[in-house]
């Protein structure tokens, strides 16, 4: 559990940062990653000896905490949804249509998508919960998660690694 | 989709061919960036790049940020994708330095 915890709180704190608007739009695709670079400086500290960190080891805690960052944020935002009744999809519908007018598509594929869209928007207005808009979003966080998280494990890695060459080699 | 690594701003995306960009200017540019730095790799060496360095590459898109956030001047698409740009570049270039000392690792523990 020790080992998990550093992904686990930088976990927390990305998925919490990932539904608050003004830090999402002030941190864009860079909060991931650095969740998983502070995963690797937390557990670091948290080992309380000064050790080479190995890259696999790394790798594992970014890519955790990617996962962790994934299921926290698509559950708050489920949360704020199921009270709200809304959230970025419903605000965002109009524009969500047109893109999808803007797209390559025959008409009655356009309007297929606009008529599923809708329907989920609908579910959300009405319930303040979508099951397939849900999924989608904890499908796509995942992906997402897994790749910028590992990023950030790596590149944590790195630099705790560089940190503490100099330590290294005086022992 | 992508939402959780974009804000998906509708007036902070690129316009492509009449197509709308599905990430904004700046993840826009990080990733073409990194496109373009992928290209660099597969046709001269791997570059060692400092962590100073690297650093010092994230500096244009932090002074954006705040500059922006303090109005001395508007959000422009093109200083976005630029910063983002310079950044994507070493990005990937500093990914390749770390992903050569992880294979250097995996070497000697052989």
């Amino acid at each position: 559990m020790k080992k998990v915890l550093p992904a686990l709180v930088c976990g927390f704190a990305a998925g919490v940062l990932q539904v608050v608007p003004f830090i999402r739009g002030l941190s864009c695709c860079l909060l991931l990653p650095l969740a998983g670079v502070f995963a690797i400086v937390l557990y670091q500290k948290s080992s309380g000896v000064i050790e080479k960190i190995p890259y696999g080891k790394g790798a594992m805690l970014g890519l955790l905490t990617g996962v962790f960052a994934a299921l926290f944020s698509t559950f708050f935002d489920s949360i704020i949804s199921f009270i709200t009744h809304s959230n970025i999809f419903v605000e965002e519908f109009v524009s969500i249509q047109k893109a999808f007018n803007d797209l390559p598509f025959s008409e009655e594929m356009k309007n297929e998508l606009i008529k599923m869209y809708s329907m989920i928007r609908d579910e959300i207005v009405r319930d303040g919960f979508s099951f397939w808009y849900t999924s989608g979003m904890l499908v796509s966080n995942l992906i997402a998660g897994i790749l910028f998280g590992l990023l950030g494990g790596l590149l944590g890695t790195y630099f705790m690694n560089a940190k503490n060459s100099n330590y290294y080699s005086s022992r | 989709m992508f939402g959780f690594v974009c804000h998906q701003q509708d007036d902070k995306l690129l316009t492509i061919f009449g197509i709308k960009t599905m990430v904004c200017a700046r993840c826009t540019g990080i990733y073409f960036g990194m496109f373009v730095g992928s290209i660099y790799i597969l046709f001269f060496n791997v570059i060692k790049i400092k962590i100073k360095i690297f650093i010092f590459a994230l500096l244009p898109i932090l002074f954006d940020v705040i500059f922006i956030e303090i109005n001395l001047y508007a959000y422009s698409k093109l200083i976005a994708f630029l910063t983002g740009f310079i950044f994507g570049v070493m990005l990937f270039l500093f990914l390749s330095t770390v992903i050569n000392s992880f294979y250097l690792e995996r070497g000697r523990n052989k």
